[in-house]
């Protein structure tokens, strides 16, 4: 690629670093500049610098495990396996001497410990910014110690990207030893991959991976599927493999390892593809969370094509429509959308026929042929490999309500408004017809206008802000304008001001029960709608938050998270989790919508002239707490005040101003 | 971010850690941005320095609006205009320690090699500093052209001119079409 082809993309990748000393420098002044300004004014104690101190200790610690593991082998030191009870920053600081006389280098002048953070903090960039050479040139007159370093960190990283910098490291610095620190540590992550392989598997985190190593810290856990790409004659064939978001090559001998993809459906299931690398075979595969990683075996064949001639319920032919293939399992939809491009080539001609070449089978298929207000389905379960399938005549079907002589003339359009009848500026605002979905915004006035619309059929419009959710209403014009502003409310309006509705929960994770009395004297942020599965990074952040609210003394942080069946899988997942990533402000798991089903006012919609108000009171499979507080968006945020008083409901957004606010900034 | 106001808070409480955990946040962002401004990699440390002694100098009366990584570039972008004017008529050579390429995108994403990357910021210095500021601030800094209009104290549509004209002459520079 020239840089000319995608110049944003690389302008944007362009990246400067600078150096250690540099790094030295520049903080040094600084701090002496702080230090400058502190003694102008004694500076009030404070504790948070915990925060920091845990997040240094659990690099620290992921560091001491690695020594510990790679070191094993080696007789030498059997006593690093029994220091587990030492405090993290003594043993690392041991680690790293011991290291140092272990391998024979002289003990420098440089405290060990500044030492072996600041070449760990140069290794770390270098990775960081895929510099590999780099990093073996850096290396290359560095004592053991470094070498260290550097093959414990990526070990501990434990990606694809880590495994790679490991092997070319051990042929660069380690020359033909296979005993060489970076291959042996590669063989060890390649087993560490091994045994991780039957646990859960926790969601990559693209948001967090970025984040400098301050805050939070992660290690990427992940599986590998390791299989084979063959042919019919059970040949191996040369190819690509996708699954989820992951994708892989298959070698000559048609072999492949690719990551385990983070986001199963609620059915446990992921939809994969495979191609040969000329393109003329393929299969559709469906990849379950319980397989055998050790055997994918996809057999790729002949690729289908299907053909037909689309027309309208007039038997005219028309060609103003849109193909669509989706794939299924069992009943249902395991996968609609496209992975990196359709793999299959449309041709729609005027005279209403249509193409569809190299179609890879092996799953259920559904053809959808749709226009606004027209959808047809056709079932393509007898396609074969090397099919060849011509549909013939098929009829454009309408959707409910319309028909062709649906006029799609009418305009919709007003302001979105609060619960003091206040325009809500830039509210969010989606309208769906049939299947045509049009998602929109209002102005800075919270103006929004809708054109097109069809006439006499029922829309569904979902006005959406910040704090207020999503209020989902059907509507159905009978005029080409119509003026309708939209108002709506806080979630859990019914209740500001009044003591908060007590937290009906299954079972407390990671404390003794809590009520909202147990919060007296403190506020309380409420924060529900958490999902572990969707929203790691949050429950993370929210730790972190914890650990400063702490520091603040009179605020509390409360999660419920939804609700989870007794006995399900997921709670042992979450609570593994929990104990992972130390999670520690007080969370529940909700109790089953059943519970408080009495208790749930019912919606309200109230036309008044050319104003509509819509209050929504979801009972949500989400769970008994979810549903009393109208949890409308996920996350949501409750402040309740040291009197119990439910005070507001607060965007994820607004919350850092909310907390700016209490902490005075 | 609220981390970012926590940071502050903290620093402001005097913990060197929260400075070393900011600086450590945004150096790549801020120096990257400063280097492909100024063209000369020592400068732009030097541009990096201040704006880090001088942010924490004056921490005491500090309070953020908005965005705390916008505040620094904005900084940074002000220091390195007033460098920028002092030598308009300099000609100035690019420094030998040359950009490394972040953000390794896994196997099917083209790499940007180091040849590329020196074209690329040559021909950025090319750019009339206006055009450079606003393709840097947008793609390297991640600011909005909204906010990169509030500074340069110009119209959006300004802004966004410049972005499109800057980047059709990057792109006729690096594919060797006549400038004219």
């Amino acid at each position: 690629m020239k840089p000319g082809d995608n110049i944003e993309e690389s302008v944007r990748k362009l990246r400067h670093t600078t150096s250690a000393e540099t790094d030295e420098r520049i903080l040094s002044d600084a701090q002496a500049a702080l230090r400058e300004s502190a003694q102008s004014r004694r500076p009030t104690a404070i504790k948070s610098t915990i925060a920091a101190l845990v997040a240094a200790a659990v690099i620290i610690i992921a560091v001491f495990i690695g020594v510990k593991v790679f070191t094993a082998p080696a007789p030498k030191q059997p006593q690093s396996l029994t220091q587990k009870q030492a405090p993290a920053s003594e043993a690392a600081v041991e680690v790293a001497k011991e290291s140092e006389q272990d391998l024979g280098v002289e003990p420098g002048a440089e405290p060990a410990e500044e030492k072996f953070e600041a070449e760990l903090k140069e290794i770390k960039e270098l990775f960081a910014a895929g510099d590999i050479d780099g990093l073996a040139s850096m290396l290359f007159d560095k004592p053991l110690a470094s070498w260290l370093a550097a093959a414990v960190y990526l070990a501990e990283i434990g990606d694809s990207q880590a495994l790679e910098a490991l092997e070319k490291l051990g042929s660069a610095l380690g020359g033909d030893d296979p005993n060489n620190l970076f291959a042996i540590a590669a063989a060890e992550l390649w087993s560490r991959i091994e045994q991780e392989k039957g646990k859960p598997v926790f969601a990559e985190d693209d948001k967090l991976k970025s984040e400098p190593a301050g805050l939070v810290r992660t290690i990427d856990e992940k599986s590998y599927i390791y299989g084979w790409l063959i042919d019919a004659n059970g040949d191996p064939v040369r190819g690509e493999i996708k699954l989820g978001v992951s994708r892989a090559e298959a070698d000559a001998d048609g072999a492949f390892t690719i990551r385990e993809p983070a986001d199963y459906t609620k059915f446990g299931l992921v939809f994969g593809r495979a191609f040969d690398a000329n393109g003329n075979l393929g299969r559709f595969f469906v990849w379950g969370r319980d397989n055998d990683a050790n055997n994918l075996q996809i057999v790729v064949e002949p690729l289908a094509r299907v053909s037909g001639v689309v027309v309208d319920s007039n038997n005219n032919t028309i060609s103003d429509f849109r193909l669509k293939i989706s794939v299924f399992e069992t009943e249902d939809v395991v996968y609609q959308g496209s992975i990196g491009g359709e793999p299959w080539k449309t041709q729609v001609n005027a005279d209403g026929s249509f193409d569809i070449n190299s179609i890879p089978t092996g799953v259920r298929l559904q053809l959808a042929i749709s226009k606004p207000g027209f959808k047809t389905l056709i079932n393509l379960d007898g396609l074969v490999a090397g099919d060849n399938l011509d549909l013939g005549r098929i009829a454009l079907e309408p959707m409910p309500g319309f028909s062709e002589e649906t006029q799609w003339n009418c305009s919709v359009f007003g302001f979105i408004i609060d619960e003091n009848n206040e325009p809500l500026p830039r509210a969010g605002i989606s309208l769906t017809a049939g299947e045509e979905i049009i998602k929109g915004r209002a102005d800075a006035n919270g103006w929004y206008e809708f054109t097109g619309l069809p006439r006499e059929v029922q829309l569904s419009i979902v006005p959406y802000f910040d704090g207020y959710g999503d209020n989902p209403f059907h509507y159905s014009c009978t005029d080409v304008n119509v003026r309708l502003d939209i108002q709506i409310f806080p979630q859990a309006y019914d209740w500001y001001n009044q003591t908060a509705p007590a937290l009906v929960v299954r079972k407390w994770l990671n404390c003794e029960s809590l009520t909202l009395d147990s919060f007296k004297g403190k506020s309380v942020l409420l924060c529900l709608g958490l999902d572990y599965q969707k929203e790691k990074a949050l429950l993370r952040n929210l730790n972190t938050l914890q650990r400063d609210f702490e520091a603040v003394g009179d605020l509390a942080l409360v999660g419920v998270h939804k609700y989870i069946d007794e006995g399900a899988a997921d709670e042992d997942i979450l609570r593994q989790f929990i104990d992972d990533e130390n999670i520690n402000f007080p969370l529940a798991i909700d109790e089953s919508m059943d519970a408080t089903e009495d208790m749930i006012l019912p919606d309200s919609k109230v036309v008044d002239g050319q104003k509509i108000s819509i209050k929504k009171r979801p009972l949500t499979e989400a769970g008994a707490t979810h549903s009393i507080y109208e949890v409308r968006a996920t996350p949501s945020f409750y402040l309740i005040n040291p009197d119990g008083i439910l005070i507001t409901c607060v965007h994820r957004a607004q919350i850092e101003d909310l907390v700016a606010d209490l902490l005075g900034l | 971010m609220l981390e970012d106001k926590l940071l502050i808070f903290r620093l402001k409480q005097g913990d060197e850690q929260a400075l070393r955990q900011i600086y450590e946040k945004y150096k790549d962002t801020l120096l990257t941005v400063a280097t492909s401004l100024l063209r000369d990699a020592n400068e732009a440390e030097d541009v990096l320095h201040d704006v880090f002694v001088s942010f924490t100098k004056g921490i005491r009366e500090f309070r953020l609006y908005g965005s705390l990584k916008n505040y620094l570039i904005i900084c940074l972008v002000n220091r390195a205009r007033d460098i920028h004017r002092k030598k308009m008529y300099q000609v100035v050579g690019l420094d030998g320690t040359g950009p490394i390429r972040s953000d390794s995108d896994g196997p099917t994403e083209a790499v940007i090699g180091d040849e590329e990357a020196k074209l690329l910021t040559e021909a950025l210095a090319q750019l009339p500093a206006q055009q450079r500021e606003v393709i840097i601030l947008h793609l390297q800094g991640g600011m909005k052209f909204r906010e990169i209009a509030e500074m340069q104290e110009v119209s959006i549509n300004t802004v966004q001119g410049r972005y499109r004209y800057g980047l059709d002459k990057l792109r006729s520079i690096l594919d060797g079409e006549p400038v004219e």
